[in-house]
């Protein structure tokens, strides 16, 4: 008989098999697959699971609509800076394994408590994590030194934020304005970030990009700064605008965009405060 | 441009494709906020939350397979799940998590069938099923799915034989599955129509 202080059969179950060891692995399927029941208890059900098709069907099945338990929860927004706080985690998981893979070629062992896809499990197919992605480490690693984090800002809220700031607007020359298309240019110069908010471009090719440059004085290549897919995008650029003359826009193969431009580009704006 | 589909999403990630991964966050991530929000009522914390739970997708979604019944939101709503239940005990109630949930899913396979019914499901349908629970099954499954209890913890919370427990979880989330599974037109009318007994000690 189970107790209230939590002693169970588990301990002196008799060898799998009888209707009496069938009936108490039963009774603990619910809590199994709720994750409510003790390790001891788990393991001697998913042991007795493997050879029961009974209980294996059950527990897949109880199993499955806890998974869709989270469905009953109301939806809330989260801040807007958790969206830029996961591309930002991104950047540095990428150069972070880009270290790695350079250092030690084998991926690190899984952590025993971090779960798994809802799948068995299987060899991991290799994959090619920032091959073109981030285009080369070196591109990356020269992101990342330059200070640069580019955020697509999809919020209209927080354009609005910034705007309430009380930004600097820079000129924008779009290179061939289509008839409706525009764009603006602010820097915020307390927060060291640029504001780019273009509308109606004209429409890039399914497997384009529109990608954003920085172009500084010193001859240097134009450092990729982020790419975005929507004629219609709001994009955030941390940068020190003391280091760049020119910020552009120009169309490349997506989804990330080129290691150098390869077009000419669309939109173009002046940094340099004598300029505006 | 037409939208890619969540196992056109989870694919790209596996090959590496961050903007992939911020497409799943802008797809679910007030979902997984209002999850971890829910276990977590606590803003902050549940933001951190769901940045761990979508860094984990990004460096396990080469695990996903959809081919096994896999359904991307619900394998995302799992990770961040585990991860709010483990920053509420390790935060909020500072006790050990008992069980480690990492092999139940890896054991377990999603029936054919189950894909196409959970791809389908709304809110308002899984909490219609919820609704159909006697009102001691919900409690027992809401404390051990959004507070993290134990079957042992709940029996003490509510001053019932432990055994009494281990049915309303075992029996509460059978009828859920009887009620989720029947045809869309019959959600919310047959499934009120058997209430689930429980067996006690």
């Amino acid at each position: 008989m189970d107790t209230m202080d939590g002693r169970t059969r588990v301990g002196n179950v008799e060898p799998r098999g009888t209707r009496r060891d069938h009936q108490h692995y039963e009774d603990l399927l619910g809590a199994v697959a709720l994750g409510a029941a003790t390790p001891e208890e788990r393991q001697l059900v998913l042991a007795h699971a493997s050879t029961c098709v009974a209980c294996q069907a059950e527990l897949s099945e109880l199993w499955a609509v806890v998974t869709a338990l989270p469905l009953a929860v109301d939806e809330r927004e989260p801040s807007p800076i958790l969206r830029y706080r996961i591309q930002s985690a991104l950047q540095h998981e990428s150069v972070r394994e880009q270290t790695t893979e350079r250092e030690e070629p084998a991926r690190p062992a899984e952590r025993p408590d971090e779960p798994p896809a809802p799948t068995t499990v299987r060899e991991m197919r290799p994959r090619s994590r920032a091959v073109w992605l981030w285009a080369t480490a070196a591109l990356v690693l020269l992101v990342v030194s330059a200070g640069l984090v580019l955020w697509n800002i999809t919020l209209q809220r927080d354009q609005d934020q910034e705007r309430d700031a009380g930004g600097e607007t820079i000129a924008v020359q779009l290179a061939s304005p289509a008839p409706g298309s525009g764009a603006e240019l602010a820097y915020f110069e307390d927060r060291g970030v640029f504001m780019l908010s273009v509308h109606d471009l004209p429409e890039v090719a399914e497997d384009e990009v529109y990608q954003v440059w920085l172009i500084g004085d010193d001859g240097a290549p134009p450092v990729p700064v982020g790419a975005f897919g929507e004629s219609t995008s709001e994009v955030a650029v941390a940068a020190d605008r003391a280091r760049y003359q020119t910020l552009a826009v120009t169309v490349e193969p997506g989804p990330l965009g080129s290691p150098g431009p390869t077009s000419d580009p669309i939109l173009v704006a002046q940094l340099d405060p004598a300029a505006s | 441009m037409v939208e890619p589909g969540d196992d056109e999403l989870i694919a790209a990630v596996a090959r590496g494709d961050p903007s992939a991964l911020v497409g799943l966050y802008d797809r679910f991530g007030r979902l997984a906020f209002g999850l971890a929000y829910r276990i977590l009522e606590d803003a902050s914390l549940a933001e951190e939350t769901v940045q761990d739970a979508f860094m984990q997708v990004w460096r396990r979604a080469d695990t996903f397979d959809p081919t096994r019944g896999g359904n991307v939101r619900a394998w995302l709503l799992t990770v961040v799940h585990n991860r709010a239940i483990d920053a509420r005990r390790r935060y909020l109630d500072r006790r050990p998590r008992p069980v480690p949930l990492e092999n139940v899913e890896a054991v377990l396979s999603v029936p054919d069938v189950w894909r196409e019914v959970s791809i389908r499901l709304t809110r308002d349908e899984v909490r219609a099923a919820v609704d159909t629970l006697p009102a001691e099954q919900k409690q027992a499954i809401e404390l051990a799915y959004f507070e993290g209890l134990t079957h042992q913890e709940i029996a003490q919370r509510t001053e019932v034989p432990l055994g009494t427990i281990k049915g309303r979880l075992r029996l509460g989330l059978k009828k859920m599955h009887t009620v989720l599974s029947a045809p869309a037109d019959a959600h919310g009318h047959d499934g009120r129509a058997h209430q689930g007994g429980e067996r006690g000690t």
